[in-house]
């Protein structure tokens, strides 16, 4: 019953009430035996699946149970960001990704952990506590959303909301053995989810199926005239075409650079080669292709993501809302204490990061350049999609990481090398989880990477994949 | 321009970010900006003389609004519709006075 | 002093007449309860996005069309990021690299009369902040102006004197006002103009260092602040030193500018592009229909009222001045039937304009409609009244809304052109004073002024004054 879909079919034939199915999710929330969330809506969770269970099963996510990111802004109920900044700010609007589920039937668990404001490969990076990783506790779930990952996988939701930004769902889902998925940019609207790095965030589900990704994604791609940068182009329909499929044949034609797998470590690098090889066999065609300006990615993001993030975290300066130090000697002291103690070590870097690279001087050297090699990324992947209709790449070329493994910030960042690149070129991605690692038995996984506006179709081919890899 | 990051470097972007670094972060700090500032150095191997910046995805697909939209972006009407009630603007204020949020003193500015 | 001559720039804020903000839907209540016309995108809570406002785009198309802008079809939003309290999102939308309008011509009356012509270089959308008032120890902030539609006029550095400046701003005032775009009122906060001064010497062709002046919130402001600028720079480089590149605020008891900032680095604004909006692409065809449904221009309707009506110049302009003076005059010649247009023009803006001033009253609420106007000038024309009895019923008319025609049949004013009554008066009246007979008699002209005033005085103002010294002439033979 681990799905949406298996716990709509059971909720639809009476097997269980919303009711129940709430309740048990609430309680293995509450045990809270790894720390994943930071607020519990359990009162408001019955209320509305009682609600549900008056009004009938309609919808696939009618008294589904979910947990939301706590970067997603609900109305009326704490959205901390992961952060001391925002420890106890109470949105006075509600957001538009969690206006969607919930209006499509979908019950609040509650809000969920992860690294502060989005930014970290870990979860560590919070005022909140790390997360454990219920499959092994001496390892990570990946970050920065990994309590979502972590909410699916210890059973308090059925499925979780995440943003992807540098491979924020993608890495734990990876991590996790659960499929993540990063829509287009501008698929998914931006409206109430705070922000990090504006073009780059897109709300991103984790779920144990791509049939569950496509009952999400349905719920959540409605035309917003709130976000500019949203395309208007309205809900998929996504589910029904793969409850519809019948065609089992694979002929797709898949771009890879076998060198991105090649540098993997060996337990991941043949996982990988397992899933190429009964991929071919089903009628995949691999072609060889190059992205030879994807080396750069990391550097672009760090540069990119880091200026945007600057900016959109000023906001932050204690004033309007947040946390406000006290013994500011004046006000301009303040808002640098206040910033100061708010903000953990990693967001505090990044914002510095982001100001040098937007300041005067190094503004054309730095931000425009990478905005220019951006473009170069992007191109690359035009030319694969010029032959092939999806792009075939690791996730991580490890598996998950211990947590006392001592790394830079820069090794941190490494870790997203390969799901960078996805978002600069503002591509939808797919993290597909196939098999178990030999070194330590945690799940290793890809992604499948389409050409922009593709969802559908991509939602469509991963169902078909994954079906082929189960 | 060339690039050396030292202390000041680092108290002049601080001071810009209005974040405050004590003396002993700030050598940590350096560290870690130099190294990472020196990883994004490697994009200066690359010629983009001719390349144009994208800073936004959407400015690629700009496709998918001319077909919804005939063209123009969204864009809103001049309508107007409620405004927060007061006390949900201030709700979250650190400090606030008679509605309107206080902070300590400010120098004239126009 | 007369060694340098000044360069001067200025830049203009205005804020739009929209019905709502820039990027949200809050009504524009600048002076409602404080933070009572916010929301979540105003108060830059998280998460929030700005969407344009369509209106606001127009309102700029339509400026620049006024000023003979190019249109950018293809311009772009972005982020000024700076730190105050009252700029929630830490960053002000703007265009700096590439604005909705550029290269524009605006002419103004120059010094000796002449037409002089103001390069804009620039119109950009962008946005306003909030309020802050300031107390002893703390401040306070008030969001319903944060997020009002603006657009900043930017001009190249074309004016030499305060007077041109002055003659522009009344001109820009006019084409908003015009336009229906903005109050454009310096002293209620809707335009804020910004002036940039430097000095050279007189000749040279290298400019000196400029300084910024704020906190202008009125023509006279204006003027004094760009006097005593010049005084300032000369007597620094009269000592031998240098200008710094300062922003000064003009403080209206003293008439002094003193300094705000000295430029350095905290002036980094980080330039980025706005990446939550996406340029703003204008069509061929949103333009063109701005440009016909453009209000008739001040220039255009100068034009216009000198062919029509054929007024002075001078007459048409300062009727055109304001949009409302010149629809009054409009409506006052629509309802005459005849042509005496500059007669009307004359009552307009020497009696009426008198008049508003003192009361500082709204045009299209007096009571001396157009309609009322009209009737005194044919009164006069046809002879009823005399032109000193319109004067001295005029203030009436305005006061009270009465008809002239019925406070001339209440009052028993109508003209007296009756000659023999007329002549039996002057016959008195030359009996009476012998020497100015004389005088008259021997060519002073002038002295026929006595005459027909005695004449007025008999008959309280009432003889008609062209039958009187006609009369007086015949009778001593003159």
């Amino acid at each position: 019953m681990e799905t949406i879909y298996n716990a709509h079919l059971a909720l639809k034939d009476k097997k269980i009430s919303a009711k129940e199915l709430c309740a048990e999710h609430i309680k293995v929330a509450k045990e809270n035996l790894n720390n994943t969330f930071i607020t519990l809506t359990e009162d408001y969770a019955l209320e509305k699946a009682k609600k549900i269970d008056n009004a009938g099963i309609k919808s696939f996510l009618d008294g589904i149970p979910f947990s939301l990111k706590d970067l997603f802004i609900t109305k009326n109920i704490r959205t901390t960001a992961g952060s001391k900044m925002l420890y106890n700010y109470v949105p006075p609007y509600e957001g538009t990704t969690s206006a969607n589920l919930q209006n499509s039937g979908a019950v609040l668990i509650g809000k969920v952990g992860c690294d502060e404001f989005g930014m970290g490969s870990s979860n560590e990076n919070t005022a909140f506590g790390a997360v454990n990783f219920p499959m092994n506790k001496d390892y990570l779930p990946g970050g920065s959303s990994g309590a979502s990952a972590v909410s699916v996988l210890e059973g308090s939701s059925l499925f979780s909301m995440g943003t992807d930004t540098g491979g924020s769902v993608r890495l734990p889902a990876n991590f996790c053995g659960l499929v993540g998925y990063k829509p287009t940019y501008g698929r998914v609207s931006r409206y109430g989810q705070i922000a990090y790095a504006s073009s780059l965030d897109q709300a991103s589900p984790f779920a144990r199926t791509p049939l569950d990704i496509a009952i999400i994604m349905d719920a959540i791609t409605k035309n917003d005239e709130k976000d500019s940068t949203q395309a208007p182009i309205g809900a998929m329909n996504s589910a029904e075409k793969i409850l519809k499929n019948k065609e089992t044949k694979l002929s797709l034609a898949i771009g890879i650079d076998r060198s991105m797998v090649d540098n993997c470590r060996e337990d991941v690098r043949d996982n990988l080669n397992d899933s190429i090889k009964l991929l071919e066999k089903r009628g995949v065609k691999f072609k060889d292709i190059s992205l030879p300006h994807l080396k750069y990615s990391v550097a672009v993001y760090y540069v990119i993501a880091t200026s945007e993030a600057s900016s959109n975290l000023a906001r932050f300066d204690g004033v309007h809302f947040g946390y406000s130090a006290k013994g500011g000697q004046d006000l301009e002291d303040s808002y640098a204490l206040s910033r100061s103690e708010g903000f953990h070590e990693e967001v505090k870097r990044r914002i510095l990061l982001g100001t040098f690279c937007l300041s005067s001087g190094y503004s054309d050297e730095y931000y425009s350049h990478a905005c220019k090699v951006r473009k170069l990324i992007y191109n690359d992947f035009q030319n694969a999609f010029n032959e092939c209709d999806y792009v075939y790449s690791p996730v991580c070329a490890t598996t998950s990481f211990k947590k006392d493994e001592l790394m830079t910030p820069l090794q941190m960042y490494m870790n997203d090398l390969y799901t960078i690149p996805v978002n600069l070129a503002g591509l939808p991605s797919m993290a597909i989880p196939y098999g178990k690692s030999s070194m330590n038995s945690l799940p290793t996984g890809f992604q499948l990477i389409g050409n922009s506006f593709k969802d559908e179709d991509l939602i469509l081919d991963g169902h078909k994949i994954f079906e082929v890899l189960k | 321009m060339s690039l050396n990051i030292n202390k000041e470097l680092v108290q002049h972007i601080s001071k810009l970010a209005r974040i405050k670094i004590s003396d002993d972060e700030v050598m940590e700090y350096e560290k870690n900006f130099k190294s990472i500032v020196d990883y994004i150095e490697q994009l200066k191997e690359i010629d983009t003389s001719k390349v144009e910046m994208l800073s936004n995805p959407m400015t690629l697909n700009l496709e998918y609004y001319e077909k919804e939209l005939g063209g123009s972006r969204k864009q809103r009407a001049d309508k107007i519709a409620p405004s927060l009630n007061v006390k949900e603007v201030v709700k979250n204020a650190p400090n606030y006075k008679n509605n309107e949020f206080k902070i300590q003193s400010v120098i004239e500015n126009s | 002093m007369s060694k340098y001559e000044p360069v001067i720039g200025i830049e203009i804020h205005v804020q739009l007449n929209t019905l709502t903000k820039a990027w949200c839907n809050c009504e524009l209540k600048i002076n409602g309860f404080e933070n009572h016309y916010v929301c979540e995108v105003c108060s830059a809570q998280p998460g929030t996005l700005p969407v344009v406002n369509k209106q606001a785009v127009d309102y700029a198309l339509m400026l620049g069309l006024a000023t003979n802008c190019t249109i950018n079809k293809t311009s772009y939003y972005d982020r000024k990021n700076y730190f105050y309290p009252d700029l929630p999102k830490g960053y002000q939308i703007t265009q700096f690299k590439t604005p909705i309008c550029e290269d524009g011509l605006v002419e103004i009356g120059s010094e000796n009369g002449d037409s002089k012509k103001i390069r804009i270089e620039r119109i950009q959308l962008e946005e306003d902040t909030g309020k802050s008032t300031h107390y002893n120890d703390y401040s306070l902030i008030n969001l319903n102006r944060a997020g009002t539609p603006l657009v900043e006029i930017v001009t190249k550095p074309d004016f030499e004197t305060a007077k041109e400046v002055t003659n522009f701003l009344k001109k820009i005032q006019s084409i908003l006002v015009y336009l229906d775009v903005s109050k454009g009122n310096l002293q209620d906060g809707n335009m804020r103009c910004d002036v940039n001064l430097s000095l050279k010497p007189i000749g040279s062709k290298t400019l000196g260092t400029r300084t910024e002046v704020k906190n202008l919130n009125s023509f006279r402001s204006v003027e004094r602040a760009i006097a005593h600028e010049k005084i300032r720079q000369a007597s620094v480089l009269d000592k031998g030193d240098k200008v710094l590149q300062q922003t000064l605020l003009f403080d209206v008891d003293t008439g002094a500018n003193r300094v705000l900032r000295t430029k350095s680095d905290a002036d980094d604004y980080r330039y980025m592009p706005e990446p939550d909006l996406l340029a703003l692409s204008v069509t061929e065809g949103q333009i063109k229909k701005l440009k016909e449904n453009l209000p008739e221009l001040p220039t255009d309707k100068v034009e216009r009222f000198i062919k029509e009506f054929n007024i002075p110049k001078y007459d048409a302009e300062v009727i055109c001045s304001e949009k409302k003076l010149a629809n009054y005059f409009e409506k006052a010649c629509s309802l005459h039937q005849g042509n005496a247009y500059k007669k009307i023009s004359n009552w307009v803006m020497v009696e009426l304009l008198k008049l508003v001033n003192e009361a500082k009253a709204d045009i299209e609420t007096l009571k001396l409609t157009p309609k009322h106007l009209v009737e005194l000038v044919e009164l006069i024309e046809s002879g009823k009244i005399s032109g000193k009895i319109a004067k001295d019923i005029f203030v009436e008319v305005y006061d009270t809304g009465k008809y002239p025609s019925d406070i001339v049949t209440d009052k028993g004013l109508e003209q007296n052109s009756d000659t023999s009554e007329i002549e039996e008066i002057i016959k008195e009246i030359i009996n009476a004073h012998p020497k100015e007979v004389a005088e008259l008699k021997s060519g002073r002209d002038r002295v026929m002024g006595f005459f027909v005033g005695q004449v007025m005085k008999k008959t309280q103002g009432k003889a008609n004054p062209k039958i009187t010294s006609d009369l007086v002439s015949k009778l001593l033979e003159l």
